[in-house]
């Protein structure tokens, strides 16, 4: 079994530790500060399937998803997985038709959802504003503690045998004399391996150009408020129905629509905002005000709880929304595409990081220990910037 | 959005002291405080009966002088206002009566001054238990003693006025725990050179608790409360010299009240929240934003003064203050550079007999890192999100080495307190159990809005500008 190199202690780092020391291989994960402390802990918690808008991503996402569930049931320590479903609002009736065409397309690719006029979606979440159109209801989508769900996979890689290094910043990949990336560099010196993963999200890049490969992520900038408890206020997570509009836009300009999900200790977190501002992770009041007026909106009784805390986390945007998992040339064995062997890919999922988390991680795995594509890695093949 | 020439950010000594200073050389000047007046905690205004009244030191006389000066002051007062955030071009977030606001300054002086330190033990949560500065707060805001069983433990001077308080107000002092050894106060005294009104002051409190009977016990701290609605009783242990309980040394004594506190340390969050520089000194109390001997930090145009900038009493803070206020009135082009340098001059020798003191105070007195083994698993140590010391050490035990590793792990720090009761015990508590320094643990990052803010008051703020 290989010797396997994991950059990058975040969720998708945890999740490749996960599955490649399950497979049986030797992991070492190399995380520059500590555990999620990069955009693992400046999220939401959110398993969605319903605002992906291929069926390459469904199918991801739904797997995830299972997943998820899986992990739910195995792992030894919580991490507050409740599958409640999530609802997607509609303000108005032209949205709530819009939403309900989207919906049935959603269905023949057999995921399950429910269109909701105002009397169910209020019968289902009294506390929404009595204006709203309806909503859809999607039951199989879920939410964990984004940081919980870190540290419950690791310590369940370090049980079978991996190991964390914390405090480890990698500077930069080793090549051997073939052009195959042999070990990452580090401070302390090369950490080798047969196989390196970049799990680092949007500093990933910033990793693969010191070999002059240029990954096309770019950091796009989230906000996130935390109440006051507001117990029972929600039972779902709730979005805003231009909410998947807003991720899938390449806007300049920051976008701003409603996410809110309900935490095991009562604190609401809301989101949600996109924004294209470098490597910046600053919170803008400006848009903490946004956020705030467009949860009243939809929550009035919200107006009565206080912001506790607010955070901005970078994700990682690709150009066509989809994430980068699988190796950066065509497999192990090395071959003519763009990016050089030994060295995999896990980056690139934007705001979906922690609902794709075991699906990549169960990706990267099998590409590893096999050496064969596995199935759904298609369309998430690095190779399809890459190669050239 | 308002402008004004200087903010001053608390309304405590220093604060009083630069904002009066800066506002006498015609510099416009915005004061801002939580507190419903002027003074801070040191100058709580005493709405109480005679009994309650001790005469006053030096430096609060001092004090009260400042505070008389704000109303014949065009300073601009604003009272009951939180600075819920405060970037590093100097725009000021304000909440007051359910409204925000922003404030550009050109010049800011943070005069947050410090804040109570605590120590888990098993039984710190109960009713009945509480800091030194509550008990004191009470005593001279409301004129309510606070118990009448009243035992007062941990470390440091702030222990004996609290308790000299107490007795004047007809409550029973059962003793005064004090967690360093006798030899503390030697070495204190030492430091004390030249700090008679310091020296009288003790003196005074000294005296007072003689006369009265009241036991005075070194080396020893409460090492638990018991009861049930309430705090019945309190275990008091002899501690080794790195703090840690002597097995077999425990006494427990009845009491329906417990003041507990060890010292005080400085708030930052601001500063951090601004981005200043900063550095980990005890001899400061802690971490404290870099500053030159104008107190300017790494900043333009952000001053910290005062408690926040160095934990050593109201005397140094004001005089911190003045020369503050004369450097905003220099940076507002009101004073040449040559009459702050000269303020600088005259008060150097001043200066360092104040850093020299509240040195010897912040190291001498700092609670030994064993009290931070006292906490049992079970006990909370992170009371907004009642995380119990098993999980945190169960965290630490798992690798974490710094407070934000906690907070992932562990849940602590998310509260609205966002880590400022839990903060320092859990950086101790990570020192204790990994044997590096105090230091490593950081701090933790802090986050706007620094205290809770209405969504009602950021949702009407927010005046349809283009975020969509």
């Amino acid at each position: 079994m290989p010797d396997v190199v994991v950059v990058g202690g975040g969720i998708i780092g945890a999740a490749c530790a996960y599955y490649l020391s399950r497979a049986g291989a030797a992991v070492r994960v190399l995380e520059r500060r500590f555990l999620a402390s990069g955009t693992s802990r400046a999220c939401d918690g959110l398993i969605l399937f319903s605002d992906k808008p291929s069926p390459a991503e469904y199918t991801l996402a739904q797997t995830s998803a299972q997943l998820w569930a899986e992990l739910a049931g195995t792992l030894d320590q919580d991490f507050e997985y409740v599958r409640s479903g999530a609802i997607s609002l509609a303000e108005t009736e032209r949205e709530l038709a819009e939403s309900a065409r989207k919906t049935a397309r959603l269905q023949q690719s057999g995921i399950r959802a429910e269109v909701l006029e105002a009397p169910a979606l209020h019968a289902l979440e009294p506390n929404l504003a009595p204006d709203l159109a309806g909503g859809i209801f999607y039951p199989d989508e879920a939410q964990v503690d984004a940081r919980l769900a870190t540290v419950a996979l690791l310590q369940a890689a370090r049980r079978q045998g991996a190991v964390l290094q914390e405090g480890i910043q990698v500077t930069g990949l080793r090549r051997a004399a073939d052009g195959r990336v042999v070990a990452a560099i580090t401070p302390a010196g090369d950490v080798a391996g047969d196989a390196v993963v970049l799990a680092a999200g949007v500093w990933s890049g910033q990793i693969a150009a010191s070999i002059g490969l240029e990954l096309p992520v770019r950091p796009r900038k989230g906000h996130i408020l935390v109440t006051s408890r507001v117990p029972g206020l929600i039972r779902h997570p709730l979005l805003e129905g231009s909410y998947s509009a807003s991720v899938h836009t390449a806007a300049e300009e920051t976008q701003v629509a409603l996410v809110a999900e309900m935490t095991a200790g009562g604190t609401v977190l809301l989101g949600s905002s996109r924004e294209f501002a470098g490597f910046d992770r600053s919170v803008s009041e400006t848009v903490v005000r946004a956020i705030a007026a467009r949860a009243i909106r939809f929550l009035p009784g919200l107006a009565r709880a206080s912001v506790i805390r607010s955070y901005a986390g970078l994700r990682a945007w690709t150009p066509d929304h989809l994430p980068l998992i699988g190796p950066a040339g065509l497999g192990p064995a090395g071959g003519p595409a763009g990016g050089p062997a030994g060295l995999y890919l896990a980056t690139g999922h934007e705001g979906a990081g922690i609902g794709l988390a075991p699906v990549t991680g169960s990706i990267i795995a099998d590409w590893i220990t096999s050496g064969q594509m596995p199935a759904l890695a298609e369309s998430v093949r690095p190779g399809r910037f890459l190669d050239n | 959005m308002s402008t004004t020439e200087l903010a001053v950010i608390g309304a405590g000594p220093a604060g009083l002291a630069a904002a009066t200073t800066a506002a006498a050389h015609g510099v416009q000047v915005t004061l801002i405080d939580e507190l419903p007046g002027p003074g801070g905690q040191y100058l709580a205004p005493t709405g109480a009966t005679g009994r309650v009244h001790a005469p006053l030191s030096a430096a609060e006389q001092r004090g009260h002088g400042l505070v008389n000066a704000l109303s014949g002051s065009r300073i601009e007062m604003r009272t009951e206002t939180i600075v819920w955030s405060l970037s590093a071009d100097r725009r000021l977030q304000l909440y007051h009566a359910g409204r925000v606001d922003e404030l550009v300054a050109q010049v800011v002086v943070l005069a947050c001054g410090a804040r109570e330190v605590s120590v888990p033990f098993p039984g710190w949560t109960l009713p009945g238990v509480m800091t030194v500065g509550a008990a004191q707060l009470l005593a001279k805001r409301h004129g309510l003693a606070v118990g009448k069983r009243v035992l007062v433990a941990g470390s440091g001077p702030l222990l004996l006025p609290a308790a000299e308080r107490l007795v004047r107000m007809g409550a029973k002092v059962v003793a005064v725990v004090e967690a360093g050894p006798i030899t503390a106060w030697l070495r204190l005294g030492k430091a004390m050179w030249g700090h008679w009104d310091r020296g009288r002051e003790g003196v005074h409190y000294g005296g007072a608790l003689l006369r009265a009977g009241i036991p005075y016990r070194f080396g020893r701290a409460v090492t638990a409360a018991h009861g049930g609605e309430r705090v019945e009783s309190a275990t008091i242990t002899r501690l080794n010299r790195a703090g840690s309980p002597i097995p077999g040394s425990e006494t427990t004594v009845d009491v329906d009240t417990l003041c507990v506190s060890f010292g005080l340390t400085p708030n930052i969050e601001l500063a951090q929240l601004a981005g200043c520089e900063f550095a980990f000194d005890p001899r400061r109390g802690g971490w404290t934003p870099v500053v030159d001997d104008r107190n300017q930090t790494s900043l333009a145009g952000v001053l910290a003064i005062g408690d926040m900038a160095a934990v050593e009493g109201a005397a140094s803070g004001m005089l911190e203050g003045r020369i503050a206020g004369l450097q905003a009135a220099h940076l507002a082009g009101r004073l040449p550079a040559s009459a702050v340098t000269e303020a600088i001059g005259e008060n150097a020798a001043a200066r360092r007999r104040n850093r020299r003191f509240g040195a010897a105070l912040n190291t001498i007195f700092a609670p030994p890192i064993g009290l931070y083994g006292l906490a049992a698993d079970d006990t909370p140590v992170c009371r907004c999100e009642e995380v119990t010391a098993g999980e945190v050490r169960k965290a630490i035990a798992g690798g974490v080495t710094e407070l934000d590793g906690l907070k992932v792990w562990a849940r602590v720090g998310q509260g609205p307190c966002q880590g400022r009761t839990c903060g320092s015990i859990l950086a101790q508590m990570i020192a204790l159990q990994t044997g590096r320094p105090v230091a490593d643990s950081g701090m933790f990052q802090v986050r706007l809005p620094l205290k809770p803010v209405p969504l009602a008051a950021l949702a009407a703020a927010d005046g349809g500008h283009d975020v969509a």
